[in-house]
Formats: C-alpha cells, structure tokens, sequence
C-alpha cells in the first residue's frame, strides 16, 4: 500500500569493508582476550566506493579491533548476518548497556544505522541525520533537513536509512529529494529533487462521498503521493533509490483512541502515479537513468488466471479484456512503489528490489490486466536500469500485497548443483526463492503464518483474511545465514477484513465500486519469528511474540538472533533452536533492524527505536547499543538454586556476595525480583497498573517439580489461602513465548488451582494475587527443562482424535482431602487440544472461559486460560465448605464453541 | 507424535537430567527410551577393575539365600570395565568371562555422555559350537565394530547369530558391524526399532556427537522365534516377557544359571519406565523369580549373584503401583504425587528422586484419569 505505512523502508550504504560472499573470504581471527573476532574483508567491488580501514587481509582485527556495518543490508547480498563472533549464545545474558542516545526527534524509527569507520549515521523521522562516535554515542554532527513546505507526506516522516560512499553520506527524502551531505561534517554537498511535479494527487475523504459519513469524521492519515522511504545504494559512481507512495490508499486513523492504523480505502480516479526505481551521479546528482515500474506498454499483461507458483485467482478475466479499452491510461497512475533498498550482485551487476501493489485503486475494476510490474520482485542492469527480468508474486493484485522484505542474495542447491539464488519474504506469507539469473522459482517456503481465506474476494459484508494488507511479512528485512542455509524471517498474524463497498452516482459521477480494508478488530496478532531452512522451503523453528512484528532480523556467525518488539524489547534467541536467550528493554518499540559491529575489540549491538505508529506501537526518540559486560558476574538464572521437591519457595542466591548485583539498570529491570529475572521490571509493567502496589510475598505457594520432565504438561499449584480474600490469581510464565498462562477469579473457592501447562524453557513462574484493597501479591517458583513444550502439536492434535472429543467434560469430587471435615476438591477435565499456535499450520485454538456454578446457578469460580495451559486441561479447584451441589460448567472456547456439563 | 523441537540441546554432560531429557522426548512419542540406566551400585571403580557393586550383591545373595552361615558363594568372577579413551573415539571395550562360557562386555556404569562414549551397556557372547552368539550390539556402529574386535581377542570363530533384547536403541545400534542375516529380534521389537530408530539416531547424535558417526538405524530383520532359539551345544531357555517395553527378552542357561536378563532388572537403582507397563512387568520378575539364578547380567549395572536384584526391582515397581493408585483415589495432584515420602529403602538408590520424578510424570496420568467421570 502506499502507504507506507504498513510498508517499508531502507537506506543504502557503501563501504566495502563487511563480508562478500562473492569473493573468496579473507578471514581474520584474533583473540582479545578470552573472546574472539572473526572479521571478514573483501576488495571493493564496485559497491559502496570507500575502502575502509579494517579489512586488510590475513592481519588482526586491526589495532583499533574495528568492524563495519558499512551496507543496508550488513553486506551487499543483503544478508543481515554477522562474522562478529564475541558475543554468543553462552554469553549473551551479559549484555549491558553500552550507551543510548536520545536524538530530540521522536519516532517513528525504520533506519538501520550504518557503521564506518568506527562513526555510526542514522537517518532520523523527517531526515534529520546524526552522526554518532560509534563506541560512545557522543554526537559527532548532525543534519538538520527542512521539508519543503507545498509537499504534504504521503507515508509519514520515517526514513530507512542512509548509504556512506566517496566521502558522502546518501538520504531519500520524505518530501521526494535525494540529498548528499559530507560524510565528515554534514553539511550538504547537493540535493536533488527525484519526483519533481510527478506527485500525483491525493485522495480526499470527501471523494467518499454521501455513503461514507461515518469515514468523513476520520482523521486522513495519508494518500497517494511520493517520497523517498528506503535507504539508497552506491553502484559504480551512482546511488540509486526507488520511490515510494505512489499506490493507492486514503488511510484513516482508527476511530478507537490509541489503535493502530484504521482504514485504507482505494478508489478509482487519477490518484497517484507509477513508482521507478533511478540512479544518479554520486558526484553530481544528476541522474543517469530511470526505470518505471508500470511500464506504458504491456502493463495488462497476459492476463492470467493463477500465482506464477500456481494458486488460483479470483479473476473475471473477460470482463478485464473488455474493460481494457475504456482503461488504457491506467498504466499512468498503475502505483508499484518501490520499497525496499535493492541488493545487488556484483558478478553480475544485477540489481533486485520489489514493487508494490497495483493502482489507481485496490478493488481492480479501474485497472484490468496484470499490472506488471506490481507486487513483483525486479531484476534490472544495474549499470543501465534495464530490465531484467520479474516475477508477479499476486497478478492484478487485491489485497496490497506488495514485496515489501529486501531480497537477499545467497547461494542454494539445485539437483546437486549450486545455483545464485534470490529470496524474499511475502507479505503472502511465504518465503520465495528464484534463480538469480532468470527469475525462476526454485522453491516456496511453507506459510510462516497461519492462513485464511487466500484471495478472497472483497464482499459488503467484508471478507477476513491472513495474512493480509499486513502480511506475513512486512517491511521487516529478514536475515540469512549462510553456514545454516537459513533465513529468519520477522513475521506477524493479523487479520484484515476487506469490504466491498458502492459510491452511488453523484455530481455527474458515475456510480462506482470501491473496497477498503480494515485491521480486525478484537482478535488475537502477534508476531512470529521464523527460522526457515532455504535449502527445502521447512520451517525449522518459529519463536512466537506477544506483538506483530515488524522491523527487521540480524543473525551473527555465533548463532544468535536479533529482532525487535513493539513492547520496547530487542530480543536475541538461539538461531538453531529459536530459544530465547536474552532481551533488551528500549524506552519505545524496537521497530528498526538491529545490527552489529565492533569498535576497539568490542562487538557491540545496536538499534533504533522510535515505534511504530501505524503498528500502535510506542513512539520514541532512542538509538541504543549493548555490549559485552566487561566483567562478567554469574547470570541471575545460575545463581538461583532451588531445592529440589521440596516446596518452591525460596530460594537461595548464591554466586558468592556481592557478585550477583548488576548495574543500576539491571537492578532496575530485575525490580526487586528474589529469582533475579531481567524480565521481571518488564511484565510488571505489562501485567500491572503503573500505580499498582506490587510486591512479592512467600505465603503464595506455588509448587512446581524441580524439572520439567514432559514440558507439555508441567503440574503447577498455586495456594494463596494465607492471604485471606484474594480477587484474583493470575499466573506468568517469564520464559514462554506466550508469558500469560491463565486468569482466575476464586469468587467461592478457595484461592487455589492445580492444572497443567506448556513450558518453553526453563523459568520463573509467578502466581499474583489481587487483593480486595487492589494491592498485588506475588509468589514464584523456577523451573528448569530441556524445552520445547510449546511448540509441537499435542498428542491429539498430531493424531487428529481431538475433534472427536472436543469439549467433553469428566470430573469427580474427592472428599477428605488435608483430613479436614469438609474440605472438598473438584477435579474437572475439559477435552481440549489447546493449541498455542506456535506450531506451523496450526491456529490458536483454547479453551478461553469457563464458569463454575453451583445447583442454584451461583458462580463459584472463573477460569480465562490462554494458550499456554497444556491439552485436555486438568483443574482442581478446592472448597473450605461443601457447596450446595450438583455442580455445573460453562465455557467456550476462542472459536466459539461452548462447553457445558451439569451434576458435578 | 511430534519430534520435540529440542529435547537435547544441552550437553549432556553438564545436565544434571540426561535422563530427563529422553523422558521428555518419550513423552511426546517420539520414543527413544533407552537411556535409561544409570549406574547401580555405590561404590566408585577407580581404583580397580573390577565391579566391587556385583561382590557386594554376592554377600547380599549368599545372605537371602539362607546360606549365610555355611557354604562360602563361589568367587565372583573379574568383570572388566571399558578403559574408554574419547581423543580416539575408542570405547577400549574388554570381554570378562562368566561360568558357562558366557562372556560378558560391561559398559560404564553411568548416564550417557561423551566422555563414556555414550556405552552403558552390558553385552553378552558365548561361543558355540562352529559360531558366536552376541546378545545386543551397543549404541553406535562404532561400538559394533569394536565389539566384534573385542570378541575376536577370544575366539576366532563367526558370528552366526545377534540377538537384541529389546529395541531401545543401545541394543541394536551397533547392528552395522555385523552381518544383516544374522541380526535377530522378536518381530515386535523389530517394529519397535523401525518405527523408532530415527529419532533415535536424532537424539543419540545430539548426546554422544562423534562416537555416533556412520551410525544409521539398522533394524534387525530377522524374526526371533523364543522357543526356536537355542545354542548348537546347548540348551537354552529363552523367554519374550513384557513391562520393561512391550517385548523384553530374556535368556537363561540352566545348565549354568546365568540370566541375561535383559531391561528388566534394575539393582539398586531406581528403574526407568519409558515404555513400562507395571502389571506386565511385576508378573514379568515373579516369573523370574522362579527360575534358579546364579549369576544375573541386567543390560545396565553390575553383574551378580542370586535373585536379590529381581526382588529389589520388583519391590519398587509394586510400591510405585500401589502409591499411584492411592493417590488417584484420594484426588492428590501430581505435586503433591511428588512430594509424597519415599520409603527408606528406596531413598539411597541411584537415580533418586529425579528418576522418581519422572517416572510419577510419566505414569501417574493415567492413574488419575481412571479416577474421573
């Protein structure tokens, strides 16, 4: 869409000095003290055009132990995938703030910092430019970009990033120029406008007219327009970069306070323009040549009837042929944004980048044919701009599926035989990879979301799909890695619903069709790191996040990789497994690829965040980095120590005095947690008011085994009796990807539950109590575990007898229990498979409600699980006194089946 | 059922739940149960070669058979331990000989790791007549190999017959040293190994690194039919009993009275239960009971006198039996299965109480599920 919004954005670079694959690595490994380097140089291929000062072959990490992140894409394939080898998987929970700057400018941050020479660029919102000393964060300058004042911004002020090459520091415009600054001072060198007068128009709510009353009310939050997104690249004397803007797409804010994006609405009319992709003189500015991506010619295509892999299309293709004539200038306004930096193969000086959708409009009457060469993957001479080759992902695109992800150069192997690939994570869903040479498909990947209703056609009533508008995967670039022949892709679930909408005839207008498309509301997103394996299109692993993703993966040589949250978090899990291993917490949401490189010995991570707003994501004005804690103490999960069957409770900390204290900050994350959790200063935040009174107390009892031997189905037992009148029990999971396991509300029941859940890995898991006074008690109780109990289909689920038994109840009251006169338990069995949707294919599908009544129909206690809670759940709930029986339960689950069962 | 994403990616040798970990993959279906055994007796075997565990039991046989005060127990025979060298790969496999002509080739008495080459078990040969008969075939086709360089140091003659007891995996792994034609095992067991052998492989990789390479899951294919299962020069007893795994063979030589019993006996140290069944396995051990024991060879502990071994085992199994069972009746939860007290007898065994753990993890489900309507 054009809208950059739900779209994407980079910036370029330069330097040599990263890795090419293309060119036999030379490597150098040096040792500083226990850890080690590895860096890779290769001569200056024609990208880029500075010869950087680390790099010279077969020496050390050079005395002053630098490394770049000279490149968009970390180096010239696009692979976003590190030699830098000093932090790892052993050693990551040591990371400590290095430094964290903030800019003035808040957010959004899309940009993905470039390093140089020790001296750090990132681009800001509204272009603004600082350059950083990269070991420090001290401002070395800064640019300061005026906007020109008669161009309103088509897709918000965010900026992916700049290229550093011959001395220069290279930036797209949101207001359409391409501007060089003085790589040393700032200060500007030349600035040329890219788009000219082609802005097109914009659309306007009142376009809408009579039918839309409730829309005019809205807050526009962009349209069709043009401005520069991405992050240029440096090719043999030019930067080339793309536009953006130039698809469809009034968008609206949401009329909920705080939500993300509301609407985007197409219409037909003259709106907009055709995206290209140009090259201009690095020197000069001038520019050399210009590629449309809606050709003037040949735009209708061949007008066929499936995906180039073979899915069908919903598609009146008679009906296209014979509305062509009355359309034949729509190539004029036919969009195709170009988003994404291009990677580019020096061998073959081919140049890669996607187009966006199709325009004048989303609801395709206005624009019959194929519409080539939107949402598609382009090859161009990237000498010339001469085409190469394309591949249309969606022909005659409905749903904004534009190639959004960078592509990534690799190698894979075809029938035995090494083939120059090219790879692109869809907002479709799936993982492309081509022939580099001739576009080809080799392979598609599984679906790294879950799927509904592929190309379904916008209905008056709305039509649901996913991954959709959204993706998949979005603007996010995704990371390979090269000796695991895996690309890690950040993706996201959220749903869209596309309606089908009549303008009537007005003012001499002809009546016209029109479709919009709406995030879903009051259903579950979140976002979905994928590991998939290039080599046969399998997912290897999937790492589920509580927010939709969106900004970008790094993965370095040691096995570690890093993507950003909503939530403020820069996550590092396991590349082999997807465990996760470490976050970072950001004052805003990490919505920028992170990168890595190293400045005197020291490998530093670092990132922008600044939010996202059309995500709902929290705005900021923070760049960051992290680095190895210099003197490395014992991790808070060693030093705890629990006795083994022994009641969970406390704990001794051990790791010798004085050592297990952090920094201010960790001490400040941990928040006074006995288990010394960094994610604990997090989920009080997430799971608490802000002026809650929060504070642990050891009279919860939460039992727990010392291991989790069967991590589907690990016993919990949470008592806060001792605390007298409990509201609410709600139990957290630290580690599970999916951190809320269930809420509980014991309105007659003792404050106590038993069930069963589904452990990642090894964790604290915490009990908090809600008093009457509204003060929180917390109990807690570390697992330990080998993993893995939320990401494989439970036993029903793999052998399919789950639909036979669903939501059957089983139960029996046990008397006698404690040798207490009175005292009675209810044990009760709902036959659910509980899915958790962290399993490829597999939606979330759980029991969310369920009511406990006695014969009066009196409620005795509610359950809310969520995803975590394992299969066929098994609860007992415990009374001081006998209620009046038989007992009775009511619930659903999140498809909407009920569950039901009476004389308990 | 699923393949868990990750059940061994911590090295085994610094987990303090090897065990666990198997548990945890058996539980999702993917089955590998043949870890099990740990170590049985107590003492360390530092100083000697010999197991001083199997003379321990021979007092403690020559006691619970009455005999106390008269006849002295023959002398136990020497029982080599592996002098396992990792640099090489070289498991440093030694044959002991037993009465009979039985020879047995003891493996460590510990939890799989790479500094034991992953070889925890005892395997047996006799030689017979013009041929040798190996009994199970370790857990790496490298420990097949050297097995038969191993057999080779005391007879010259062919393996004519292999003989795995059960199909966890350290029974059969091994298989690719020897001929396919000889490779024997009850056609149930042979399923077992079909329908499990890769994930074995999946999970021994991960534990043992390159003492597994060049194995690959090597079925045995030729259906062992117990009571066509003999020596040339000798009468044997060979019975297919159940509870250990669905197919637990079991090999005695009355003449001598050595049993080679296979999964089945546990001594002194708490018995795994990847693949139980308690009833089967309880009436499995009484039937051994009967049979006139001298010297028992478990697959996994030391060797020794006597039936004591078979008792202690089936002590256990019947406590753990009756304790599930009163626990579901009285609604307890799993934690509070867990934290019940062990009897004093139990407490000292190896294993405990993580075996223990996971043993009530395993099984106590399906106790509780009875106890609802």
């Amino acid at each position: 869409m054009k809208s950059s919004t739900i779209q994407s954005c980079t910036h370029a670079l330069v330097s040599n000095a990263n890795v090419s694959p293309w060119q036999p690595l030379r490597l150098s490994i040096v040792a500083l003290g226990c850890s080690l380097i590895v860096q890779a140089s290769a001569a200056d291929n024609g990208i880029g055009g500075v010869r950087l000062a680390a790099g010279t072959p077969q020496t050390a990490l050079s005395a002053n132990g630098k490394a770049d992140w000279a490149l968009y894409g970390g180096n010239a394939l696009h692979q976003r995938y590190s030699p830098l080898a000093q932090i790892t998987p052993e050693n990551v929970q040591t990371l400590e703030v290095a430094w964290e700057v903030n800019t003035g400018v808040t957010g959004p941050y899309q940009a993905t910092p470039i390093v140089v020479d020790g001296v750090m660029y990132v681009s800001l919102p509204y272009n603004h430019v600082v350059a950083l000393d990269a070991a420090s964060g001290r401002e070395i300058w800064r640019y300061r970009h005026t906007l020109k004042p008669d161009r309103k911004l088509c897709c918000g002020p965010a900026n992916r990033g700049v290229a550093v090459s011959n001395g220069r520091v290279f930036m797209g415009t949101v207001d359409g120029r391409l501007i060089a600054l003085s790589q040393t001072s700032g200060e500007k060198v030349w600035d040329t406008d890219v788009i000219g007068d082609a802005f097109g128009i914009g659309e306007n709510v009142e376009d809408l007219g009579a039918g839309a009353r409730a829309a005019e009310k809205r807050i526009v939050t962009g349209s069709s327009g043009a401005g520069l997104n991405m992050a240029p690249m440096v090719w043999k004397g030019k930067v080339i970069i793309g536009v953006t803007g130039v698809g469809y797409g009034l968008h609206l804010d949401s009329p909920e306070p705080e939500a993300p994006l509301g609407a985007v609405i197409g219409m037909a009319g003259r709106y907009g323009e055709r995206g290209f992709m140009a090259a201009f003189d690095v020197q000069t500015g001038k520019r050399a040549w210009k590629f449309d991506t809606v050709p003037s010619r040949g735009w209708e295509g061949s007008f066929v009837q499936q995906t180039p892999d073979g899915l069908k299309l919903p598609r009146n293709i008679e009906a296209e042929k014979a509305a062509l004539p009355k359309y034949r200038d729509a190539w004029k306004f036919g969009g195709g944004s170009a988003w994404s930096t291009p990677a580019i193969d020096p061998e073959t000086g081919t140049l890669f980048f996607g187009t966006g959708n199709p325009s004048p409009q989303m609801e395709g009457s206005s624009r019959p044919g194929d519409n080539l060469y939107t949402t598609s993957l382009v090859a161009l001479d990237a000498n010339t701009g001469t085409y190469r080759w394309h591949y249309q992902q969606v022909p005659h695109d409905m749903w904004g599926y534009d190639v959004a992800s960078p592509p990534v150069l690799f190698d894979t192997v075809v029938n035995g035989k090494t083939v120059k690939a090219v790879g692109q994570a869809g907002k479709t869903g799936w993982f492309y990879v081509h022939d580099r040479r001739t576009g080809q498909l080799i392979r598609k990947s599984e679906s790294f979301v879950p799927r509904n209703n592929d190309f379904a056609l916008p209905t008056p009533e709305g039509t649901v799909v996913w991954p959709g508008v959204v993706g998949g995967s979005n603007w996010s670039p995704s990371a390979y890695d090269p000796v695991r022949r895996t690309s890690f892709v950040a993706g996201l679930h959220w749903p869209v619903k596309y309606t089908l909408h009549a303008l009537p005839a007005r003012d001499g207008r002809p009546a016209l069709n029109y479709s919009s498309m709406e995030p879903l509301e009051g259903v579950e997103r979140y976002g979905l790191l994928s590991a998939i394996d290039v080599e046969t299109g399998k997912i290897t692993w999937q790492q589920r996040t509580p927010n939709p993703l969106i900004g970008g993966v790094l993965s370095t040589a040691s096995g570690l990789v890093f993507t950003g949250e909503g939530n403020g978090e820069l996550l590092a899990v396991h590349a082999d497994s997807g465990r996760r291993l470490w976050a970072g917490q950001a004052p805003a949401g990490v919505n920028a690829p992170p990168i890595t490189y190293a400045v005197g010995g020291q490998q530093y991570i670092a990132v922008a965040a600044g939010g996202n707003k059309l995500f709902g994501y929290k705005l900021g004005q923070t760049i960051k980095a992290w680095k190895l804690r210099s003197d490395p103490v014992p991790t808070a999960a060693k030093t705890v120590d629990f006795a083994g069957a022994s009641p969970s409770r406390p704990v001794t900390v051990s790791g010798g005095a004085g050592s297990s204290v952090g920094s201010a900050e960790e001490e400040a994350m941990m928040a006074g947690d006995p288990l010394r959790s960094q994610m604990w200063g997090y989920m009080r935040k997430e799971s608490f008011p802000a002026d809650a009174d929060v504070a642990f107390d050891e009279r919860i009892v939460v039992q727990v085994p010392k291991f989790a031997d069967d991590a589907m189905n690990v016993p919990v037992t949470v008592d806060a009796s001792a605390l007298g009148e409990v509201r609410k029990i709600v139990v957290l999971v630290d580690r599970n990807p999916i951190r809320k396991v269930l809420e509980f509300m014991p309105d007659k029941v003792k404050p106590a539950l038993s069930f069963r859940f589904k452990l990642e890995q090894a964790s604290p898991i915490r009990a908090a109590a809600l008093l009457p006074d509204g003060r929180w008690r917390v109990g807690y109780a570390f697992i330990d575990a080998s993993g893995g109990g939320c990401t494989v289909p439970g036993a029903t689920r793999k052998d399919g007898s789950w639909s036979k038994t669903l939501n059957q109840v089983s139960s029996r009251v046990f008397e006698g229990l404690d040798n207490q006169k009175g005292s009675l338990r209810l044990r009760l069995r709902v036959q659910h498979p509980m899915d958790t949707g962290l399993v490829a294919g597999i939606p979330a599908f759980y029991i969310q409600q369920l009511k406990l009544k006695d014969a009066n129909g009196v409620e005795l206690a509610r359950l809310f699980p969520f995803e975590p809670v394992s299969e066929n759940p098994l609860f007992s709930f415990d009374f001081a006194t006998p209620p009046a029986a038989p007992l009775s339960i009511e619930g659903r689950d999140n498809n909407g089946n009920t569950i039901r069962a009476k004389g308990l | 059922m699923p393949v868990c994403t990750h059940p061994f990616t911590r090295t085994h040798s610094t987990s303090a739940h090897p065990v666990g970990h198997v548990r945890h993959t058996m539980q999702l279906g993917v089955a590998l149960a043949l870890l099990l055994y740990a170590p049985v007796h107590a003492e360390p075997t530092t100083s000697t070669d010999a197991m001083p565990g199997a003379a321990q039991r021979m007092q403690l046989a020559a006691n619970a058979s009455g005999n106390a005060g008269g006849t002295s127990a023959p002398p136990m025979p020497q029982v080599l331990m592996p002098a396992v060298k990792p640099a090489n790969l070289d498991y440093g496999l030694r044959a002991s000989a037993l009465p009979g002509g039985w020879h047995v080739i003891a493996g460590a008495n510990d939890d799989f790791s790479v500094a034991n080459g992953c070889n925890i078990i005892n395997t047996v040969f006799v030689a017979d007549g013009n041929g040798v008969v190996v009994i199970n075939t370790g857990v790496s086709r490298l420990y097949g190999e050297q097995q038969v360089a191993a057999i080779r140091r005391v007879t010259s003659l062919p393996v004519r017959e292999v003989w795995a007891l059960n199909l966890h995996p350290d029974y059969f792994f091994g298989n690719q040293a020897f001929p396919g034609a000889t490779l024997k095992a009850t056609e149930n067991t042979i399923a077992g190994m079909k329908r499990e052998g890769s994930a074995y492989a999946d999970n021994l990789y991960r534990l043992c690194g390159d003492w597994m390479k060049g194995t690959e899951s090597t079925p045995s294919s030729i259906p062992l039919v117990p009571e066509q299962t003999q020596l040339q020069t000798r009468r044997l007893e060979v019975f297919e009993l159940k509870g250990h795994t669905d197919s637990d063979l079991v090999v005695f030589d009355r003449v001598h009275g050595v049993l080679v019993a296979g999964g089945l006996v546990f001594d002194r140290r708490v018995p795994t239960m990847p693949h139980a069944r308690l009833k089967d396995w309880i009436a499995s051990l009484r039937q051994l009971q009967q049979l006139p024991v001298k010297v028992l060879v478990p697959s996994h502990g030391p060797v020794s006198f006597g039936t004591q071994a078979i008792q202690d085992t089936l002590d256990y199994l019947q406590w753990f039996d009756d304790i599930m069972q009163a626990s579901a009746r009285r609604g307890l939860e799993l934690n509070e299965v867990l934290r019940l007290p062990i009897p004093e007898r139990f407490r000292t065994w190896a294993a405990m109480p993580d075996e223990y753990a996971r043993n009530v993890t395993s099984l106590y489900p399906a106790y509780e599920a009875q106890w609802l309507k």
